[in-house]
């Protein structure tokens, strides 16, 4: 049989917008060629006319699942242009909006991955439980996905009353779920059968293609951010690697399960080490000075990077993003390759790829 | 000056002294390169990658100076091993906007340079791919559109 070429999406229900062009023969996939920028929005000319603060609705979009880490590393980037220190509670508090945005953005990948592989219900509880997280969001910041809680100089609210009790009633609620999960998913045979061994990432390829995050740490790569090079309060937080060896789509999923237990613990230092009541925004002057500012967030996908540039003016003279996603897709066209046409969804899905911060 | 005693410092100016242009050491360690000097641009980063251990390139891009002329080209390093960040950049003229590609050293810069090449329009010379990536489609966008002469409409505030 001739090999052929097929277009897989943009308007597949197993992608996001973006379209693989697959040369299959049979039903062998031979190369998968990711073609992207459905969703481009030229985030980064938009930044360039606004001033700082305004851009941060504009920076949250650059990922809807998780606004907080890239409202995190572009504040932190525009305080090294600024050369301010932000408080201490503001800190705290930062991490433990990015923290409830890891879990939040992991739970509701970890519900479309299983139901594209056939586990329908699947789809339905890890949202279910999404939705208390957004719930404190709401109480936080008040809104449940577009939070602008991070901006430059600190936050932009304290805790409300009797919040720490109502994130540890659901983290707890949160615990329960993962063993749940594990005993649905993990020990579950059709899933084994479909992810493990299947689009397995070899650790020398990771360095190679710039993986991070999750994907790199499940092919065994000792990479994690809040360790390598801790920033904001990450370095008063006990925590190790989590790593798994396998590279594979069942090793990818797993290791995002133990990143949610991971963030669990953190929230859990975070508010127990919380410093006492102080105001937690600085203000800053509208106009920056003249300076440059980089500043790296390990987020739930991997390393988003902000580089700002300054030119003394009320906007920014040039904002570069780096999206995590924007690496980890590149690796397709290798580990999608001599695969079952049907094997396609898992492996597209295991890189959990953001189609937002992926164009930008 | 800290930077003095860097090793990596140190090894780039035994060997390429004349090439550099200028250090700086906010907001990471950068090395300048002379445009002049741009053939030796891809050895004097091959001295920093056996210098810096494992490492891989996190980001490229460019930023615009009119008024200068210039396209301030850059590509971002990570070291695992220093865990410390590092930039390899230029100053390219807008008469000849061509700059080695790094992709051979740090493959992971691949896509980067892509999207900086049809954004800019800045040549990568030996990359493999040049192809446009994200605006690859697209018909109504202007050509190189993150350069300053690319402007938006100007926003309108509504003022209640």
């Amino acid at each position: 049989m001739p090999e052929y070429k097929l277009h897989y999406g943009p308007q597949h229900p197993g992608t996001h917008p973006f379209r693989i062009l697959l040369t299959v023969d049979g039903d062998v996939v031979v190369t998968a060629e990711p073609h992207i920028g459905y969703v481009h929005r030229g985030i980064e000319k938009l930044c360039e006319y606004r001033s700082y603060i305004m851009n941060i609705p504009v920076i949250n979009r650059a990922c809807f699942m998780e606004g907080s880490f890239h409202e995190h590393a572009y504040a932190m980037a525009v305080e090294q242009i600024y050369g301010v220190e932000i408080p201490q509670r503001a800190k705290y508090l930062r991490v433990l909006a990015g923290e409830l945005s890891r879990i939040h953005s992991l739970l509701s990948w970890f519900g479309g991955y299983v139901s594209e592989l056939g586990f329908s219900t699947m789809y339905f509880w890890p949202w279910a439980d999404r939705e208390y997280i957004l719930d404190l969001f709401e109480e936080l910041t008040g809104a449940r996905i577009s939070t602008t809680y991070i901006l430059p100089g600190g936050v932009r609210w304290d805790l409300p009353d009797g919040f720490e009790k109502r994130v540890e009633k659901v983290m707890k609620y949160l615990e329960g779920r993962l063993a749940l999960y594990d005993k649905v998913v993990f020990k579950n045979e059709i899933f084994k059968a479909r992810t493990k061994d299947v689009g397995v990432l070899k650790p020398s390829d990771v360095l190679k293609y710039g993986v991070t995050g999750p994907m790199a740490r499940a092919s065994g790569v000792k990479m994690d951010l809040r360790i390598d090079a801790p920033y904001s309060i990450y370095d008063e937080i006990e925590m190790d690697y989590n790593l798994l060896d396998g590279g594979d789509c069942y090793d990818r999923t797993k290791i995002r399960l133990m990143d949610i237990q991971q963030s669990i613990d953190i929230i859990r230092q975070v508010l127990k080490k919380l410093p006492g009541k102080e105001k937690v925004m600085k203000k800053l002057p509208i106009k920056a000075p003249v300076g440059e500012g980089y500043a790296r967030i390990e987020s739930a996908r991997g390393i988003h990077a902000y580089y700002v540039v300054s030119n003394g003016d009320r906007n920014p003279y040039r904002v570069k993003i780096r999206g995590a996603s924007f690496n980890n897709m590149s690796v397709l066209p290798l580990i999608a390759k001599n695969v079952k046409m049907a094997d396609i969804p898992a492996i597209l899905g295991s890189i959990d790829v953001c189609p937002a911060d992926l164009d930008r | 000056m800290s930077y003095e005693n860097d090793t990596v410092y140190q090894a780039v100016k035994a060997k390429f002294e004349d090439a550099l242009e200028e250090i700086k050491e906010k907001p990471m360690l950068t090395f300048y390169i002379k445009y002049e000097h741009k053939d030796k641009l891809k050895e004097i980063a091959q001295v920093i990658a056996d210098q810096i251990g494992t490492s891989y390139g996190e980001t490229c891009s460019a930023v615009d100076y009119p008024d200068k002329q210039i396209f301030d080209v850059f590509w971002f390093i990570w070291s695992f091993d220093t865990r410390k960040m590092y930039a390899i950049r230029t100053r390219v003229p807008y008469s000849s906007p061509k700059v080695p590609s790094l992709v051979e050293i740090w493959p992971s810069l691949n896509w980067h340079e892509r999207e900086t090449h049809e954004m800019f329009g800045i040549e990568f010379e030996g990359h493999p791919n040049l192809a446009p990536l994200l605006l690859e489609d697209y018909e109504d966008i202007p050509q190189y559109p993150l350069r300053k002469s690319v402007t938006l409409e100007k926003r309108k505030t509504r003022h209640i």
